[in-house]
């Protein structure tokens, strides 16, 4: 039996990789890991300490506070309407979810070297099981929103200025947090093969990513920037997502449609070079790293 | 015929010396610009990737071999042969530079047992983990699991977070884990050498059950000849990243054998000259002091004569032997300073040296003499740990004991001729 022909064998194993070899397939066969993943990252967050998975909503309950004092009471900030602590909580906890995601993302080659050295499973596992157990901290937040989001529904009435009404699009809430998922996972991807070569990327990330929130409507309306700035928040992928999480919401707000089609595109485009870099990458880091 | 499992085409592996990239972002980008550009790359060095002048070695050069179904293949190898880069493209950890790898079936490799293990989860917990992380799905583990468990013996502590398991009882567990996957090429370095001995023996026992008797196919890396021989009936020899041996075990063995003997026997004295002494002499003799070179009776006495140039006096010199087994086991050390009632100071110029095996000690077999020298305690000038010490080979042949009953080699590393007393009632 001769074996020119390669299909009889299961797997080649060979120096030349094509570019778009992804091995979703693979990923797939090994969903059961991903799950275990996200159960261990989710157990281990909160084992050992007394307050338990409470601490997924302590830290975005500090931030909506010191939203609230300084943008909402000092600069005055406006909020298209939307009661403040709705504003600052859903806007915190969706850029959070953002910004870890994408930092969790890049850092999955330096974070998991001992054991990518060791065992070969789909190292794209990895970030997908990092997005998931995100999501699930974003769920639990995403109740304690739906909470006072019914709170304020009830005592609208007795309130100034306060008026929300129920509406369909609240159903698309998961596509935003889909497409949140998608193009941090994807940015993160894409400096996660630049930061095995480079360290310096990883060291500067946190700090960029708080300068870019800032670029970003999350405690501000995008409705309230105007002039030379606006083509930097247009330009900004992020934007549009959490846009319209409030246009969803609440109804208010809004997001020009090119600035929509912008970010889709961009969303796209990060996830596509983001898999071809990363699996790209998976290959030889262990060599680099 | 059965069927070829694995097979590997022209495989070879570069790896680059030192530094990997320039180490700057900026010069990187220099680099790539300057390329893009046809220009000469400002920060090139001399020879590229592939120049055989740059800094860089292959691991690996263009391996050609096929591995059948139900094959026990030991790949043998000094550290540096290449061993552990085979392995990790056989397990996918990196790629190849050049060539292919082709596999049938599934691989499950033991490289490193207890990998991915969270010290926070319980044993069970952790089962499923790593269980997943080789590649096992759920279902399979839920099946196998109180296999899995019962293997490792720690059937009470399952529920316990791993971090307070004993480092036995980590390592049985992660090993159960590993054996018990269902695989079809089964790749296995050193993990055998984990756990106490009864262990070890189980473990021994499941890589035999699980080759010999369910006809997998294994694949072992290790240094321990006796594992090897005892598991594999299949050798391939590496030496300096190319195959350089590939037949039965047992001629692949003794092929790699007598090549370590024919590297490690063959030295200048001169290359071991360094700041404190040169080494002038080292060599066995027997009674008349005549040098030995052919196999040596048991009951003669043997001694190892060692000279030295001593060129800078430091009181912590320290001189001596050790005596290894051919496998590379030290049995044990001696210093000239043991013998502390005739120990003197070493003194500048020629100092000659000379220990004593005794007879009726060793058994018959192939034993070599390495010399250690060292400043005690603070550095080793001759290492025996990292080879960089000259060897003898001592062979002991015959002269076991006079009596007509003990003329053939009996197990075990000693022979001792040992003194009775019978007594007997008088009748």
């Amino acid at each position: 039996m001769k074996d020119n022909n390669n299909e009889q064998w299961d797997k080649i194993i060979s120096s030349k990789h094509k570019l778009f070899d992804l091995k979703l397939g693979e990923v797939w066969d090994y969903r059961d890991l991903i799950f275990l993943f996200v159960k261990r990252d989710f157990v281990i967050y909160y084992k050992q300490t007394i307050l338990g998975p409470l601490w997924y909503l302590i830290q975005p309950i500090m931030s909506t506070i010191m939203y609230m004092i300084i943008f909402g009471a000092l600069a005055k900030i406006g909020t298209d309407g939307i009661p403040q602590p709705l504003f600052y909580f859903g806007g915190t906890m969706l850029w959070t979810y953002f910004s870890e995601n994408l930092i969790a993302a890049s850092n999955v080659f330096t974070n998991n070297k001992q054991i990518f050295g060791k065992v070969y499973f789909p190292r794209l596992t990895v970030p997908i099981a990092g997005s998931l157990m995100l999501m699930i901290k974003l769920a639990i937040q995403f109740a304690l929103f739906a909470a006072v989001y019914v709170f304020y529904f009830i005592r609208q009435g007795s309130m100034d200025g306060v008026s929300l009404h129920l509406c369909w699009t609240m159903l698309l809430i998961p596509v935003v947090v889909l497409w949140l998922a998608v193009l941090s996972t994807g940015i993160g991807m894409i400096i996660s093969a630049i930061t095995t070569k480079y360290r310096d990327l990883a060291m500067m990330l946190n700090f960029i990513m708080s300068l870019v929130m800032y670029a970003t409507p999350v405690v501000y309306p995008l409705s309230t920037v105007h002039g030379k700035l606006q083509w930097l928040l247009y330009l900004n992928p992020v934007s549009a997502p959490i846009e319209m999480f409030r246009v969803w919401t609440f109804g208010a707000g809004a997001v020009p449609m090119n600035v929509m089609y912008l970010s889709i595109a961009e969303t796209v485009l990060c996830l596509f070079f983001g898999l071809i870099l990363f699996t790209r990458n998976e290959r030889t880091f262990v060599d680099v790293i | 015929m059965s069927e070829t499992v694995i097979k590997a085409e022209n495989l070879s592996k570069y790896y680059r010396l030192g530094q990997i990239n320039n180490g700057m972002l900026f010069r990187d980008i220099q680099t790539w610009i300057a390329r893009k550009l046809g220009k000469e790359d400002p920060h090139s060095q001399i020879g590229s990737v592939y120049d055989p002048n740059a800094e860089g070695f292959w691991a690996l050069k263009d391996l050609n071999f096929e591995i059948k179904q139900g094959e026990r293949v030991g790949i043998i190898g000094k550290n540096g042969a290449g061993k552990s880069t085979l392995l990790k493209i056989l397990s996918q950890i990196t790629a190849p530079t050049e060539g292919s790898l082709k596999i049938r079936g599934r691989i499950a490799s033991l490289l490193e047992v207890g990998t991915g293990f969270h010290q926070e989860m319980t044993g069970r917990e952790n089962i499923y983990l790593n269980g997943a992380i080789l590649g096992m799905k759920k279902k399979e583990i839920d099946k196998k699991i109180d296999e899995i468990i019962a293997f490792s013996e720690i059937e009470q502590h399952i529920d316990t977070p791993v971090k307070r398991y004993s480092s036995g009882m980590y390592v049985r567990l992660a090993f159960a884990i590993a054996a018990h996957l269902d695989s079809d090429i089964l790749i296995a370095d050193e993990v055998l050498a984990v756990g106490d001995a009864a262990f070890q023996k189980k473990a021994i026992g499941k890589m035999n059950d699980l080759s010999a008797g369910e006809g997998r196919t294994v694949l072992f890396v290790s240094h321990q000849m006796g594992a090897v021989k005892q598991l594999c009936n299949r050798g391939i020899v590496l030496e300096k990243g190319r195959i350089v041996a590939d037949g039965d075990i047992s001629d692949c063995i003794s092929f790699y054998q007598r090549n370590q003997i024919k590297q490690s026997t063959n030295y200048n004295l001169s290359d071991y000259n360094n700041e404190f002494f040169d080494l002038k002499e080292f060599s066995l003799l027997d009674d008349k002091g005549e040098v030995i070179n052919e196999p040596h009776p048991n009951n003669e006495k043997t001694y190892v004569k060692i000279v030295i140039d001593v060129k800078q006096l430091h009181s912590a010199l320290c001189m001596g032997y050790g005596i290894y087994t051919k496998d590379g086991e030290p049995l044990f050390w001696s210093y000239t300073s043991d013998d502390y009632e005739n120990f003197k100071e070493y003194k500048k110029g020629i100092n000659i040296l000379i220990g004593e095996i005794p007879t009726h000690f060793l058994n018959e077999d192939t034993y070599y003499v390495y010399f250690l020298s060292s400043l005690h305690c603070i550095a080793w000038i001759t290492n025996p740990y990292n080879d960089s010490c000259p060897k003898l080979k001592f062979e002991i042949q015959g002269g076991l004991s006079d009596s007509p009953l003990w003329n053939q080699k009996r197990p075990g590393i000693c022979a001792p001729l040992l003194t009775w007393k019978v007594e007997q009632a008088s009748v």
